[in-house]
């Protein structure tokens, strides 16, 4: 409803500006109560935030006492309502003094230097006993005209995000751990990873060094090895074949590619290679010395292991396995040793006779000088008036000491000759023959003469110490150089002839075209100290013939024809020896 | 005089019987015998002033006889050997009967063979002692003449006349039969062949003849 002004009167007029009036009226209420809605509803809304913000807020005047708080903070002050509060200072409230101190001076702090405290993290004891951590901001609160009246605080419990991130603090710092324990596990892994590669890398450097060994061996030493795949027809293939071979045999290993080695080896080593192959393909290991003719044409000789790999399913050798080394060098070793123990032993036994006869002579002469002269200078103390008989004594002592010491030494003798028993084995005539020849053939030079050889190739082997007959041979042969007359006219030549007698034996014949001997001379040779030669002992043709009659055999000596001597010997077979 | 001593029978051989049998054999003829097994203990006591001769074995282990007298010769030690070997080696007893040995004997030997030896030997050496005295004895003498009288001497012992010495000498025949007497008086001469023979000896004949006039003046004192 409206008031009107009567002094206006226009009752028209009136009515409607009143109308207008009070239209302008509501429209001024309307506007008033929906402006005082929207505060009312605005201030609702702003109590309810700060009511329901789980910050505790809180406002205090330039007293320091408390203007207000929302319900966060007075359950925390330890009051029942937020407007319980008011009025109140810290010192009334639920903390200790101490807190309370600390909240005044940051108070101040605010008030008086105008300036905002932001996020101030602190311990309080809160009213229910509980330590709490609080993010604490506090801003100066101005008045209209610009001045502190008062500070606003709001403390944001951040006790569960403390926690939170301690125990976040607390999972890293585990979870450091457990990456730094996971990590040190990951290198002693990796350690051990790496040990055990540098241990491979070792091993494969130490394999690697072996097979460089190996391949060197292979290359360097006079080996080599070979492996040959063996044909249903009993021929055979080579499946390898190592370097070495082409080294030392200068063929390509395809040359032996069909396991033949009868191609490379000597001619006369052809039935040690047959004898080889038949064995291994009978499946039995061999081990043979041969010698192969490289492609210059030289001789090597191998010593060849070869093993056969048996088949059960096939019943017959697949493989043969091998391996051959070069022994030339030990081989013609050997030979000349051999040849050079051959030319000593009879270097020596010469020697030997011709020393023993020159010692003999020594030591027998020494004794006799003295028994002559003892029995000469006795004769000639006894043709005294007076003879001095402590003289003779001595002189008659010393023929019989001295006659003993001789005796000695024809004992002596005797027993060295006893100990020179044969020593029989069976022997080929011919090649003792031979080794004779070899050994005699210088002197022959010496005297211009030949000495020429008849030799029939069916002897049969006797029994005999090849030592003591060669030393009979190379005597009458040497008997026969020296009978020759040196520049006479008819030919200077010894014969040694060696036949097969049947029922008797091995006849050798040594003849010379010497001067010859008279029927006398000829009946005594054999007779010990009878000598034609100005320098001879007489011992060598009574040794001789001692020797042969050891062997059950015979040597004589009759005149040669149409000139010089001829000695025979004649040895029994072995068939034809007589059993004892 | 020289004093006469007995002459000793050096012998040297390994062999203990030869040795013995050799010294026995010696000591039968009335000799003096002294017996070594080796070259070496000989030398150690052979008495060079002694008269003797040595018995030798060709060969012997160490130093052989031919060694041994090859030293001996070398010392100027004239000591004559009888070599003994048992070994019949002509090129070894050739070297030794070269190299001045009384006899060169085979073992074994016949004992009149080597006492013969031994006595030649023995011989040899008296000779030799008797030849060094007089040489001795001819110095002794040569050595009392005055350089004058030496000059005089070697005048004579050329063959020179008196007169020929005196010209050359630049000194008259008178002073040089002076000297001459004097010479024949020191050097105990009865002739002149005499005083040659003794100048001989003396050595004085290696200074060669004097010049002048070469004809012999034997007997023209």
């Amino acid at each position: 409803m409206g008031s009107a002004n009567p002094n206006d009167v226009q009752p028209g007029q009136e009515s409607a500006l009143l109308r207008a009036r009070i239209e302008e009226l509501e429209r001024l209420a309307e506007g008033h109560a929906r402006t005082t809605a929207a505060l009312r509803e605005e201030q609702r809304l702003l109590d309810s935030i700060i009511t329901h913000i789980p910050s505790g807020v809180y406002w205090k005047g330039r007293d320091f006492r408390y203007r207000g708080c929302n319900n966060a903070f007075a359950r925390s002050a330890g009051v029942e309502r937020p407007a319980d509060i008011v009025g109140k200072t810290d010192y009334e409230l639920a903390w200790e003094k101490q807190q309370a101190d600390y909240f005044r001076a940051c108070d101040r702090r605010v008030m008086e230097e105008h300036r905002a405290l932001l996020n101030i993290e602190e311990q309080e004891r809160q009213a229910d006993g509980r330590q709490a951590i609080l993010l604490t901001s506090k801003v100066p609160l101005l008045d209209e005209s610009g001045h502190t009246c008062g500070v606003l605080g709001i403390d944001t419990d951040i006790s569960e995000l403390k926690r939170v991130e301690n125990e976040l603090r607390q999972a890293r710092a585990e979870l450091e751990l457990r990456v730094r324990e996971r990590t040190r596990e990951l290198s002693a892994a990796n350690e051990q990873l790496r040990h055990e590669i540098r241990d491979r890398e070792r091993a494969e450097q130490a394999l690697r060094l072996s097979e460089e060994r190996y391949r060197l061996v292979s290359e360097l030493t006079s080996d080599y090895a070979y492996s040959f795949h063996v044909m249903p027809d009993g021929t055979c293939r080579a499946e390898w074949l190592t370097q070495a071979f082409a080294r030392i045999s200068g063929h390509s290993p395809s040359e032996l590619e069909s396991g033949d080695w009868s191609r490379i080896a000597h001619p006369d080593d052809g039935p040690i290679i047959e004898r080889r192959r038949r064995s291994l393909l009978a499946g039995r290991s061999i081990v043979s010395e041969f010698r192969i003719l490289t492609d210059d044409g030289r001789i090597r000789w191998l010593r060849d292991h070869a093993r056969p790999v048996w088949d059960e399913a096939e019943h017959r050798v697949l493989q043969i396995l091998g391996a051959a080394q070069d022994v030339t060098e030990r081989k013609q070793a050997e030979e000349e040793a051999r040849c050079h123990q051959t030319a000593m032993a009879q270097v020596a036994r010469l020697t030997t006779m011709g020393e023993l006869a020159a010692q003999l002579a020594h030591e027998l002469n020494q004794p006799l000088c003295t028994m002559i002269g003892n029995a000469q200078t006795a004769q000639r103390l006894l043709a005294m008036p007076v003879p001095d008989l402590a003289e003779l004594g001595g002189a008659l002592d010393d023929i019989v000491t001295f006659g003993n010491q001789a005796a000695t030494v024809i004992r002596r003798l005797r027993d060295f000759l006893r100990h020179q028993q044969p020593q029989p084995v069976l022997l080929n005539v011919q090649r003792m023959i031979e080794e004779v020849a070899t050994f005699i053939e210088a002197e022959a030079r010496q005297h211009s003469a030949r000495v020429l050889f008849g030799i029939a190739d069916d002897l049969p082997v006797i029994r005999g110490d090849p030592i003591q007959l060669q030393q009979v041979l190379l005597n009458l042969v040497r008997n026969g150089l020296e009978a020759l007359e040196p520049g006479q006219e008819h030919p200077h030549e010894v014969m040694i002839t060696a036949d097969y007698e049947r029922s008797q034996g091995v006849h050798i014949r040594v003849s010379d075209t010497g001067r010859g001997l008279d029927a006398q001379t000829l009946g005594r040779l054999f007779e010990p100290f009878f000598t034609t030669k100005p320098s001879g002992l007489g011992l060598g043709l009574p040794m001789c013939r001692s020797i042969v009659e050891s062997h059950r055999g015979r040597l004589w000596a009759q005149a040669g024809h149409p000139r010089g001597t001829t000695f025979s010997l004649l040895l029994p077979t072995v068939d034809e020896e007589p059993s004892s | 005089m020289m004093k006469v001593a007995q002459p000793v029978v050096y012998i040297v051989d390994d062999d203990l019987g030869v040795r013995q049998m050799i010294s026995r054999m010696v000591r039968s003829v009335g000799l003096a015998a002294r017996a070594f097994a080796r070259v070496s203990e000989f030398l150690e006591e052979w008495d060079p002033s002694q008269p003797g001769c040595v018995v030798l074995d060709v060969r012997m282990p160490g130093e052989s006889g031919l060694d041994l007298q090859d030293h001996l010769a070398r010392m100027n030690m004239p000591v004559p050997v009888v070599f003994i070997t048992g070994h019949g080696d002509i090129p070894m007893s050739v070297r030794a009967m070269k190299g001045g040995a009384v006899d060169f004997l085979q073992k074994p030997f016949n004992d009149q063979a080597l006492l013969d030896a031994i006595h030649a030997a023995l011989g040899r050496d008296a000779e030799q002692r008797e030849m060094q005295a007089a040489r001795v004895e001819a110095r002794a003498r040569l050595a009392t003449l005055t350089p004058r009288e030496r000059e005089v001497l070697a005048g004579v012992v050329a063959g020179l006349a008196n007169k020929q010495i005196a010209s050359q000498l630049g000194t008259t025949e008178q002073t040089v039969k002076l000297h001459r007497g004097r010479v024949m008086s020191k050097m105990k001469a009865d002739s002149v062949p005499e005083l040659v023979i003794l100048a001989q000896r003396a050595g004085i004949m290696e200074h060669g003849r004097l010049s002048g006039d070469s004809t012999p003046a034997s007997d023209r004192s």
